[in-house]
């Protein structure tokens, strides 16, 4: 092979390489669907922590819990139809995947168990899902990095109003994952 | 000795799109690369039987679908032939 072929081959796999789409595909539906399911859930935890409610109704979060799943897999089938899925995309379902497979098996075991209250586990929910998307956010995209400020900021924010703790975590979780979410819906309509 | 799989234009771009991706479909890869359908075919059957790239076969829906992943094979074997590249660019320069 001569210079001039080999210089041609390497300005066209620089070019594949610096032009070839890295980023992270935001499924904005997921961001909006189990952001809305999990602010109602901790404003519901806010009206009977401050008496507006006595109990938990269990459709009230049986609802947009179905609604999430269902849009979570009408998400995986349009995911699957896509052409192209980025080193990025696979380490954010691996990241997301493992943080909310745990903080639900812990939030389901300290449930039965007793052994963590209810702001525990609220406290961690935000805390985790956070910090997996601020390292998400750092790597590939900026609303995520955003929405992830957002989480651990209501988290600690939290810890210092006791009375408005779970009502804290709710706006959190609404600015954190149902904000960035319809900001990346938009900006992938227009 | 630059890897011969690579002498050729088509699969040199096929695998510097996979560099970067999970997965790629093969209609994506058409569509990146612009090649023809059995151009594009022949050429990865070529990296497939080298090993350097994975092809896997699957139905979304009704429809079939195949995509292609880089090997670890492949990957290094790519960036050896990069070095390579690079090594016989700088022979002139020097």
């Amino acid at each position: 092979m001569d210079a001039a072929r080999a210089k041609q081959d390497l300005e066209m796999v620089d070019r594949i390489i610096t032009t070839a789409d890295r980023s992270l595909h935001d499924n904005w539906v997921m961001y909006v669907a189990w952001g809305t399911f999990g602010s109602l859930v901790l404003l519901e935890k806010h009206l009977i922590a401050s008496g507006w409610k006595h109990s938990a109704d269990v459709p009230y979060a049986i609802a947009p819990m179905v609604v999430a799943l269902v849009l979570s897999i009408r998400e995986g089938k349009r995911i699957r139809t896509q052409g192209r899925w980025t080193l990025m995309d696979r380490q954010a379902s691996i990241v997301l995947g493992i943080t909310i497979g745990v903080l639900f098996a812990l939030t389901a075991v300290s449930t039965v168990t007793r052994a963590a209250d209810s702001r525990a586990s609220s406290l961690f929910f935000n805390a985790g899902l956070g910090t997996a998307f601020l390292i998400l956010g750092c790597q590939g995209s900026r609303a995520t990095l955003v929405g992830g400020s957002i989480l651990v900021a209501s988290a600690i924010a939290a810890c210092f109003s006791p009375e408005y703790f779970f009502a804290i975590l709710a706006a959190g979780m609404f600015g954190g994952s149902v904000i960035p979410g319809t900001v990346l819906g938009v900006r992938q309509q227009l | 000795m630059t890897d011969e799989l690579f002498l050729s234009r088509v699969r040199l771009a096929v695998v510097a799109e996979l560099v970067n991706a999970d997965w790629i479909t093969f209609s994506a890869l058409q569509n990146s690369i612009d090649a023809t359908n059995g151009n594009l075919g022949m050429h990865l059957i070529k990296l497939v039987d080298a090993g350097y790239v994975q092809e896997a076969k699957r139905f979304v829906g009704r429809r079939p679908q195949t995509r292609y992943r880089l090997t670890q094979a492949g990957r290094a074997a790519f960036l050896r032939h990069v070095e390579e590249l690079r090594a016989i660019a700088e022979q002139v320069r020097a």
